[in-house]
């Protein structure tokens, strides 16, 4: 016997969900949450097949978007060959809300999926629908069963049960795939490129980036650092990248003088090149398979060093991997690119990731002439933002988004 | 998927994985699927008979959160840990289940002086078997907060890290082998290969029982 290599087999498992999908709707309406990311597209592409005009894709408009993805993403869509019937529904306001002042992501991400819910419970009494079908994949049920993170789409996985909360049915056809797979199904059923290769968006968007409590102006600089994070990293990038505004604001602890000791060992520098600052604003972060909601350290280090590290990334590597090895509490490190005014309100992280399913990932070796153009071109436009940084930390210690 | 070639589906060696509730378990079973076997994801409760019902020719303990020497943790393992005893066919025992094998057979498990999160270098100093074709080194990806500090009797190593003294070891007498790193993520290198040696050795076992 040799062991032989089996790869997904797209056409069998399309068959097989669209009959599926068939069988448990019948002559019944469905509605589908959808975003315009390859995931929920997907199920849409799937679902169509299998009950065309008994299907209705709602686009919930969260205000978590990028700048103009609501009526882009309504655009691609409805035209062909997708043509699909979509409909956005609007509530910002309500998931404003909703998330109030709210500092801890747990309990943002935990409003954030109960609006979401109740959005769609409202849409689908009004519209007569018992089913609602949603394009939740392996890890999203993977890292809410483990306790990691809460992600919107899961319900019945962690024994809440939609038919007695929100009044239908959840049907999901891709929730054993991960993302690499769903590609290639996207690919199998020629849904446009600018979607099956579409570079991921995480449901709860931006809400996720804007670590911390959320504030008009905050998230504004957010969608602005956003814009240029993803017009300079999208060939360079890796298979996800993005930015990420924290609080400029730092902790005082006697825990600042070891880091900054370890990063001068580590780095072979003199410590008075280096600083070490602890972030107020936590992160999410998973050790051992434990969730941690850990510390967030930031390592400047002089300028005529600076420059030379930026180009050692595997040096900044290993400094990581050291820092969140010897410091159980921190999951996240960033490293000073640039300095704006000291006394701005925000910070900004750019993160880039080489991943296939987003359970693993590895920092990306940025060129570094792309990192200080990048955030040089963010200390321009948002004058509210103190500091540029990159952020080093693998999956694990560290998760893909920051929340 | 459903396979309808009934004599295909017949050479397919069967290797559920025990769900130790780690973030990588499923991922386990697509390895396992793609390279042939037939897997799928079996409780922490399961039993030998439940396991012979479904016909298995070798198993996957996979990873998860517990801390094996605290108590809780170790009843919460407790049938996992009959299950790695009573056991007779190849098994493959991934982070916290090479760390309870361990324990279980008498060796002994303890909060790691480095723990290892993301990118590690495994040095291979026994390629045989199950390392077959992955040395003298290979980037793997790694999540643990303890470690196995002294290997049962009877038991050899096959890799180390730099922080990590027993990365892979197995029984010198039955095809039982623990890695402390994830060969079932992406980012190891040599993961695949890995399995493949592992399914191998479940294909001999099976062929040579008959």
């Amino acid at each position: 016997m040799t062991v032989q290599q089996s790869e997904f087999d797209a056409g069998a498992f399309a068959k097989s969900q669209i009959d599926e999908i068939a069988q448990r709707l019948g002559s019944e309406r469905a509605i589908i949450a959808i975003s315009g990311g390859v995931d929920s597209t997907t199920c849409a592409a799937l679902a169509f097949k299998a009950v065309g005009k008994n299907l209705l894709c709602i686009f919930i408009d969260t205000g978590f978007m990028r700048l103009d993805e609501p009526r882009k993403v309504k655009a691609l869509l409805s035209k062909r060959p997708l043509a699909l019937p979509i409909r956005i529904v609007r509530a910002q306001e309500r998931f404003i809300e909703a998330i109030g002042r709210n500092e801890d992501a747990e309990e943002k991400r935990k409003a954030f999926r109960e609006t979401f819910y109740k959005t769609f419970s409202e849409t689908a009494k009004k519209e007569d629908c018992h089913f609602l079908i949603q394009g939740t994949i392996a890890p999203d049920w993977i890292e809410t069963k483990g306790g990691i993170k809460t992600q919107h789409n899961v319900l019945e996985q962690i024994g809440i049960s939609p038919q007695e909360k929100y009044g239908f049915t959840i049907i999901e056809p891709i929730a054993n795939l991960y993302k690499d797979q769903v590609r290639t199904l996207a690919r199998y059923l020629d849904i446009p490129r600018e979607i099956s290769e579409r570079q991921p968006f995480p449901g709860p968007g931006l809400l996720v980036r804007c670590v911390g409590r959320i504030e008009p102006s905050k998230l504004k600089t957010l969608k602005q650092s956003t814009q240029i994070v993803e017009k300079h990293l999208a060939t360079t990038g890796g298979q996800q990248f993005f930015a990420a505004v924290l609080d400029n604001q730092i902790e005082d602890r006697p825990m600042k003088e070891l880091l900054q000791k370890q990063v001068s060992e580590s780095l072979k520098i003199q410590g008075r090149e280096v600083e070490v600052n602890i972030l107020q604003n936590k992160a999410t972060g998973v050790k051992g398979d434990v969730r941690v909601y850990g510390r967030i350290a930031s390592v400047s280090i002089s300028k005529k060093h600076r420059e030379v590290y930026g180009w050692l990334i595997e040096k900044l590597r290993e400094l990581q991997s050291k820092l969140t090895s010897r410091n159980p509490e921190f999951t996240r490190i960033l490293y000073t690119i640039k300095q704006g005014k000291e006394s701005a309100p925000y910070d900004v992280a750019i993160r880039a990731v080489e991943t296939r399913d987003f359970m693993t990932a590895d920092i990306v070796a940025v060129p570094w002439a792309i990192l200080t153009e990048i955030a040089k071109e963010i200390l321009k436009k948002c004058s509210n933002v103190a500091h540029v940084y990159y952020d080093l930390t693998s999956k694990p210690p560290a998760t893909i988004e920051f929340e | 998927m459903r396979n309808d070639d009934r004599s295909v589906a017949l050479l397919k060696p069967v290797v559920p994985v025990v769900n130790v509730k780690g973030q990588y378990n499923h991922l386990i079973v697509r390895m396992l699927t793609e390279l042939g076997a037939e897997s799928s994801l079996v409780p922490l409760s399961v039993s030998i008979s439940e396991l012979e019902e479904i016909g298995f020719n070798g198993l996957v303990a996979g990873g998860g959160p517990q801390s094996v020497y605290e108590k809780n943790s170790r009843r919460e393992l407790s049938n996992l840990e009959r299950l790695l005893k009573e056991n007779s066919k190849p098994l493959l025992c991934i982070c916290v289940s090479h760390q309870l094998l361990a324990e279980a057979l008498g060796g002994r498990t303890g909060p790691a002086k480095e723990p290892e999160y993301g990118r590690i270098t495994v040095h291979v100093d026994e390629e045989d078997e199950i390392l077959r074709g992955t040395g003298p080194s290979f980037m793997a990806w790694a999540s643990h907060n303890d470690e196995v500090v002294r290997m049962p009797e009877g038991f050899e190593r096959l890799a180390l890290s730099q922080s990590c003294e027993v990365e892979a070891m197995r029984s010198r007498s039955r095809p039982i082998y623990g890695v402390q790193f994830h060969p079932e993520v992406w980012h190891t290198t040599k993961g695949r290969t890995i399995f493949r040696n592992f399914v191998e050795v479940v294909e001999r076992n099976a062929t040579s029982g008959r």
